[in-house]
């Protein structure tokens, strides 16, 4: 089972043109027009090669953060503290930018790039040591975390490590070694994408076509016949949450490194709540996730240009769109595959 | 010289009003969850209703319209909820996460088309000084200055309390969160309770939403910055308190004191030689405190055992 | 048994029926408030290509949007009043996160427009960097910059520029606390807004040198919650009886929190009188026209070289209409605001009215 399976198909698509139906029929009561509103989401996010690089370049995190919900997602650990996560992960690779000054991208980079992965991992230990030591659920400490990080890194961005020539809440500039290298010259398309498309494929690798995948993913589907079979719950539990970790610090590394060039305050507009969003809309697969992520991507740069154009759309339909998207397609699915398979 | 006296006064008068919306959102949430609901969206319907119901007050002048505009809508939010995770059974945490976004986008979208026209603000209600208990000292000040909603918000949850654990209704609600099939068989439709535990839920989220405006602050800020966290720490304290309404007061009473808390203190400037920057981690303070307790009480935090799991009959 | 269960079950669905009816009734009476407006940000050009205004597109940036009655409230109605005015093409971005800053100018400046505003210090950064990319596209940069990075192509308005206004408003609080203590709520310090602090602080001693003047920082432009507990605060502990918020969405829980205490409230950058009719004695108003409309003038002569890369050193401050407090404030404090500020010049010159930067706050009254 690597793909989506084949009945599935439908139902999503199905699901999918359900809500673009009730979104133009929201846009039609309050006066806009579907056809120009839609056309404008389309537009506005691939319609200049400007606008591409802004939607590709989205896709970078939210990609990471998506694939960090959905690998413990598999085994049934659900971990909703990736925005804290990602945080903290990108606070110790600035930190870890921070010290090396002279040392050339080649070495300074991956080094950056593992200090956030272990940032965001250790912000992730206490919750699994909860879950497997103290089967304490993890949903609480995972979401009181998220708060602890903001709070950490305003902090710190506002106090021990404020620029104090910068008018902003934030550090001061990362070595220029350590920025990741853009793709596309002045566009912010950077090497977050390339980062997430081989996470893609080392968590499609880990999953499907590794022992410990096949034991993460009994551990999701049926807990207690997989111990029945010598499954190691624990062990998987454990697995994941340093992948999800890891994947968490990575996108947050990938937006403070990538663009910002800074530790700011409030520099995610919640990618680790969309990421969710976005591995549900792709199924929790791993290539699902990246059709799943670009769509989403393309619905929030498309919404910001449709804002500004002359049919000036707000944006927060948009984002509700983006809810019902993912609402529609799920209940279509569950819908539909409840009458046809005739399980209960 | 700091009066810190009056300071602690200040704390403790305050956090009263801080408590109501985390109160109110939480007693709704141990409904939804004691039946075995999961509502992971509340911060959402906070944010909807805080703005419906700021609407209504605003354009009709009254504030019972007003309110019970805001009930309703949290009333809707918590039926389409239930209806996404009990009659059609999709993830419940998925269905929560996304009720959020919704409900914060759709109230949103409502403040950015009123307020083409004008903003809207009202008069938060005016705090009810109790006779006689209100010259007490400092508790009078304390506790009996504030307005109906806040006191409304413990008598709420005391009398939600007594049903969960001395009527009938609270019986079944709590035997279909723990053992569905033994309940079924009593005879309970359990998915009809759980219907009307995540309605109530949702409807117990709108009042907390419509006290923020009505009974706290009076305006709307987009971004979901008006609930600002308080619908989570809602679902929080639910665990906190071990899914009881009674001990969900001492939970949301512990989290509305620890802002108080690092409020005053930023505002007093007790701390401001620490640098201004100090009063984030003041902010941090009551969820690492929750964060400890748990660690240290987990034995005694058992969720209800049919929580999040879809029930189909036989 | 089971009809019992039926009989409850019915009356919860009656219960939850009226309420939602109710509820859709009280929606359905608010509704027609609503009645949807197409207003759109952008003012389309006049279609006659011939104008030579209409050459023009002017993008603007706030942080904010219009419900602050504030900063970002006037920077949209500034945009306007030039695309109603001069006939521009006006964008305007609400709203813009930090994280979008770069991006959304970036595309502004490659879609052609010629001038990009940013109205809000959380810009600075951001704007000095895109300017030097885009040395074809005119920047300004406003309410206050204190740095000296600008590019040729970047105007911008300096620091300190509401003071004059802050000194006044001092002077009026002065006169008229009763408790003698005052309270100032700041969102975030900056540097270049200590000086609008110290303005007022000055102004509030030269009328009554016994007074205190207690300041918070929330550390946040955007949480009503914290701004409303800080001012509960002050007022309360500290007994202050006049506050001045200077901190965007913060400040409205300032100014819920004085409303239910009838405190006096000082508001800022436009006439704030409708946030609180009962409680607003007045407000600092900032004169945004008077900056813009010159390097407005000056684009449209070609003569930008006389104002670019330069910081302008205006006093844009004021005091703005009194309303409910008209008959409240007596004769003799009016007459010596009038006298202050013919003074103004006289008092910046002597030192009175000092221009302190710090860069922390200050921490005791």
């Amino acid at each position: 089972m690597a793909q989506l399976p084949q009945g599935r198909f439908t139902s999503y698509f199905l699901g999918i043109v359900a809500s673009l139906v009730l979104f133009s029929v929201i846009l039609e009561g309050f006066g806009y027009n579907p056809i120009v509103s839609l056309e404008g989401l389309v537009s506005g996010s691939f319609g200049t090669p400007f606008l591409a690089s802004e939607t590709f370049f989205l896709v970078g995190p939210l990609l990471l953060a998506a694939l960090a919900f959905l690998v413990p997602f598999r085994a049934r650990f659900y971990n909703i503290g990736v925005e804290g996560q990602l945080y903290i992960g990108a606070l110790f690779g600035y930190l870890a930018a921070a010290q090396l000054g002279g040392v050339p991208g080649v070495i300074a980079i991956p080094i950056m790039l593992i200090a956030a992965a272990a940032g965001g991992t250790l912000w992730l230990a206490l919750p699994l040591f909860m879950r497997i030591k103290l089967q304490v659920n993890e949903l609480f400490p995972t979401l009181v975390m998220n708060f602890v990080a903001l709070d950490v890194v305003n902090w710190v961005t506002a106090g021990p490590l404020k620029d104090p020539l910068s008018g902003n809440l934030q550090t001061k500039v990362m070595p220029q070694s350590t920025w990741l290298p853009a793709l596309v010259a002045n566009t912010e398309l950077n090497v977050g994408i390339i980062i997430a498309a081989a996470a893609v494929l080392v968590v499609y690798v880990i999953l499907y076509k590794s022992v410990l995948g096949y034991e993460i993913r009994a551990s999701g589907s049926s807990p207690r016949a997989a111990q029945g079979g010598g499954v190691d719950t624990g062990r998987s539990i454990l697995a994941v949450g340093l992948m999800s970790g890891t994947l968490a610090g990575l996108a947050g590394i990938v937006v403070v490194a990538g663009v910002d060039h800074v530790l700011a305050q409030n520099f995610s507009p919640g990618y680790g709540y969309q990421g969710i969003a976005v591995a549900a809309l792709g199924s929790f697969q791993p290539f699902g996730t990246v059709i799943a992520s670009i769509l989403y991507s393309a619905l929030s740069i498309g919404g910001e240009s449709l804002q500004r154009s002359a049919a000036a759309v707000p944006i927060e339909l948009v984002y509700a769109l983006q809810a019902i998207i993912v609402l529609s397609v799920l209940i279509v699915q569950r819908w539909i595959g409840e009458r046809t398979s005739g399980r209960r | 010289m700091t009066d810190y006296g009056s300071l602690t006064v200040s704390i403790l008068a305050a956090s009263l009003p801080l408590t109501m919306p985390i109160l109110y959102a939480s007693i709704g949430e141990v409904y939804a969850e004691k039946s075995g609901v999961l509502n992971m969206g509340i911060e959402g319907v906070m944010s909807l209703a805080a703005f419906v119901s700021l609407w209504v007050t605003y354009s009709t002048g009254s504030y019972f319209y007003g309110l019970l505009a805001g009930i309703g809508a949290g009333m809707a939010m918590g039926l389409f909820h239930s209806f996404a995770t009990v009659k059609i059974g999709i993830n419940q945490l998925i269905a929560g996460l996304m009720l959020y976004s919704l409900a914060l986008a759709i109230g949103d979208f409502g403040y950015v088309i009123a307020t083409k026209k004008v903003v809207p603000y009202v008069r938060p209600l005016s705090p009810v000084h109790l006779p006689v208990l209100s010259g007490l000292p400092v508790i009078g000040p304390v506790l009996f200055k504030q307005n109906l909603l806040v006191y409304l918000s413990f008598a709420v949850a005391v009398i939600m309390g007594l049903i969960l654990y001395k009527t009938t209704w609270g019986l079944k609600i709590r035997a279909v969160g723990e053992n569905p099939e033994a309940a079924d068989s009593a005879g309970v439709n359990v998915n009809l309770v759980r219907h009307l535990c995540v309605i109530l839920g949702g409807t117990l989220a709108g009042l907390a939403g419509a006290s923020l405006v009505l009974g706290y602050l009076g305006l709307y800020a987009t971004g979901d910055t008006l609930v600002a966290g308080r619908g989570w720490i809602a679902i929080v304290v639910v665990i906190f308190a071990r899914w009881s309404p009674y001990k969900a007061i001492a939970g949301a009473w512990v989290f509305g004191l620890g802002y108080s808390i690092a409020a005053v203190f930023i505002g007093s400037g007790v701390f401001s030689s620490l640098g201004t920057a100090s009063g984030y981690l003041l902010l941090a303070v009551p969820y690492v405190f929750a964060i400890v307790f748990i660690l240290l009480f987990h034995r005694g935090t058992k969720s209800p055992s049919s929580l999040t799991v879809p029930y189909k009959r036989r | 048994m089971e009809r019992r269960h039926a009989v409850s079950t019915t009356i919860v669905a009656i219960v939850v029926i009226a309420v939602l009816v109710v509820a859709a009734i009280a929606i359905a009476i608010a509704l027609p408030s609503f009645a949807s407006t197409k207003t759109v940000t952008i003012v389309p050009t006049t279609s006659s290509s011939t104008s030579t205004a209409s050459q023009y597109k002017l993008a603007l940036l706030v942080g904010g949007d219009v419900t602050d009655d504030g900063l970002n409230d006037q920077g949209v109605q500034v945009a306007n009043w030039i695309a109603s005015t001069y006939g521009w093409t006006v964008s305007v971005s609400q709203d813009v996160a930090y994280s979008s800053q770069g991006a959304l100018m970036t595309s502004y400046a490659q879609q052609g427009y010629n001038v990009i505003w940013a109205d809000g210090n959380q810009f600075i950064g951001t704007t000095e960097a895109i300017a030097a990319q885009f040395p074809n596209v005119k920047f300004i940069m406003t309410p206050t910059y204190d740095g000296d990075n600008l590019t040729k192509n970047v105007v911008a308005l300096s620091a300190g520029n509401q003071a004059t206004g802050y000194y006044l408003a001092g002077v009026l609080s002065g006169k008229m606390t009763k408790t003698g203590s005052v309270g100032v709520v700041i969102g975030q310090w900056f540097t270049a807004l200590s000086l609008e602090f110290y303005a007022y602080k000055a102004g509030v001693h030269s009328a009554n040198p016994n007074a205190k003047v207690y300041l918070s920082v929330p550390g946040t432009w955007s949480d009503p919650t914290i701004g409303n507990t800080v001012a509960m605060t002050m007022i309360n502990t500290d007994h202050c009886d006049i506050l001045v918020p200077i901190a965007d969405t913060t400040g409205l829980g300032v100014i819920a929190a004085a409303t239910t205490t009838n405190t006096t409230l000082i508001g800022t950058v436009l006439d704030q009188v409708v946030l609180s009719p009962t409680d607003m004695m007045t407000s600092v108003l900032l004169n945004m026209t008077a900056f813009i409309q010159p390097v407005i003038q000056h684009i449209i002569a070609g003569t930008w070289s006389q104002i670019g890369g330069k910081v302008q050193d205006l006093n844009l401050g004021s005091l703005g209409p009194f309303h409910n407090f008209d008959s409240v404030i007596p004769t003799s404090v009016k007459t010596l605001l009038a006298q202050t500020a013919a003074q103004m010049g006289a008092l910046i010159g002597n030192g009175t009215m000092p221009f302190t930067y710090t860069p922390n706050p200050p921490t005791s009254p």
